[in-house]
């Protein structure tokens, strides 16, 4: 084997197994990219200025392009305000935050919504309320592992 | 633990088989009944021609402008059918005639297109995201008979396997690809490895890639091409890319083009 091949092949795994370890050290289970206090604080500040809202903790949502099932999706949903934000659904990759707009009165359907997300590509993991001014979480529950 | 040398199997495994050549829609469409459309703009100027790694003869350049259609459908999430198919706008080359001089071959018109079937594996962590793949492929002759043909006008089956993720921030995809052809052809296998950084010019989505790929034909050819790439999101519909990439290493079997470069432009809608 002479000695470019052995570079090229070196020079691949070497990238490969780097990007490994960049994955593993900043974005699985257990060492979440985003801190969960920064997605509570986010989640907060949130609920506090927005009326009319769901808002949803959302697995995997790190890709705004990847996700945009979730905003064709969703947006379909006949609670949701399409004519806030865009079709009704604003994405945070960063905090993996999902905010649905409500029709004034309306109450989500989190059957539907969960369906809507998971039809999407994406685990929705939790919604969030305020209580007297401290976050309240609610975990979904599992109805289908994502393929 | 357990991890890390899950994830050093993954590799080596990865590194023996694969293929992921769909630029902007990769990722993309993930949703059931998602579709889209893609066309890429590629031109390549290979500068001279080799035999195995030398230049036999300097400065016999190839020119090759190509339009390729492409299209994906999304059943269910984890089942897709693409197609590519690649016309030849204008592909120009000189070759030695013999007698000290250049002979000027010329190619054009449709090439020969490709059937895939991506079957993949989503998973959703805190943080991340990503797929793995399989996807067998079939190649249709559809080229013509031309002074000399880009695309061979054979019948073709391949196999892919492909690894990807995304974070936040960072983007990686991995993919081994194997080909064998009906006629004449070598078998070809191509590895690729594309690494991301996300950026949000203007309040749009983008991704900075640095890309490289390997590609081996079992009559000796080997090619390592490398560069840049940018990918941007400009609304929910439309999306575009555009890629360098140079020829670092090249060495051809038979008399053929090479040490070049190559500019893509990829225009890509989803719905």
């Amino acid at each position: 084997m002479n000695l470019v091949r052995k570079s090229i092949i070196l020079v691949f795994s070497s990238m490969f197994l780097l990007s490994f370890e960049v994955a593993s050290s900043h974005g699985a289970d257990g060492d979440p990219d985003v801190k969960q206090e920064v997605r509570n604080l986010a989640a907060v500040k949130k609920l506090k200025e927005s009326k009319d809202i769901s808002l949803l903790y959302v697995k995997g949502l790190v890709c705004p392009s990847c996700a945009l099932g979730i905003r064709i999706k969703v947006g379909k949903l006949p609670f949701v305000d399409s004519a806030r934000y865009k079709r009704g659904v604003d994405m945070d990759s960063k905090a993996q935050l999902l905010t649905v707009a409500l029709l004034p009165g309306a109450k989500p359907d989190n059957g539907k919504m969960i369906k809507a997300i998971t039809d999407a590509g994406y685990e929705p993991a939790e919604w969030y309320s305020l209580d007297k001014g401290k976050l309240k979480a609610h975990p979904f529950a599992v109805t289908k592992k994502s393929k | 633990m357990c991890r890390r040398i899950g994830a050093f199997i993954t590799l080596l495994f990865s590194l023996l088989v694969l293929l992921g050549d769909e630029p902007v829609m990769n990722m993309m469409p993930r949703w059931d009944n998602g579709w889209g459309l893609q066309l890429i703009d590629e031109y390549r100027h290979e500068k001279d021609l080799l035999l195995d790694d030398r230049t036999a003869y300097s400065g016999f350049t190839e020119d090759v402008h190509l339009l390729h259609f492409q299209g994906v459908y999304t059943w269910d999430r984890s089942i897709r059918l693409t197609y590519k198919l690649p016309y030849v706008l204008d592909a120009r080359r000189e070759m030695p005639d013999g007698r000290g001089g250049k002979r000027v071959e010329h190619d054009n018109g449709i090439g020969d297109a490709t059937l895939a079937l991506p079957l993949k594996k989503y998973f959703n962590l805190d943080g991340r995201s990503g797929s793995w793949m399989f996807k067998p492929m079939l190649r249709i002759p559809l080229a013509g008979n031309d002074d000399y043909e880009i695309y061979d006008n054979e019948w073709g089956g391949g196999l892919g396997l492909g690894y990807e993720f995304e974070m936040s921030r960072f983007a990686f995809t991995s993919s081994v690809g194997f080909w064998a052809f009906d006629g004449e052809d070598p078998s070809e296998i191509h590895l690729t490895l594309d690494l991301g950084y996300k950026i949000e010019p203007f309040g749009t989505n983008s991704t900075l890639y640095w890309e490289t790929d390997f590609h081996y034909e079992d009559d000796g050819s080997e090619t390592l091409l490398s560069g840049p790439a940018i990918y941007w999101n400009f609304n929910d519909i439309t999306h575009m890319r555009l890629e360098w990439k140079h020829d670092f290493y090249d060495k051809q079997g038979k008399l053929d083009h090479g040490n070049g470069d190559r500019i893509l432009l990829s225009l890509g809608l989803v719905f």
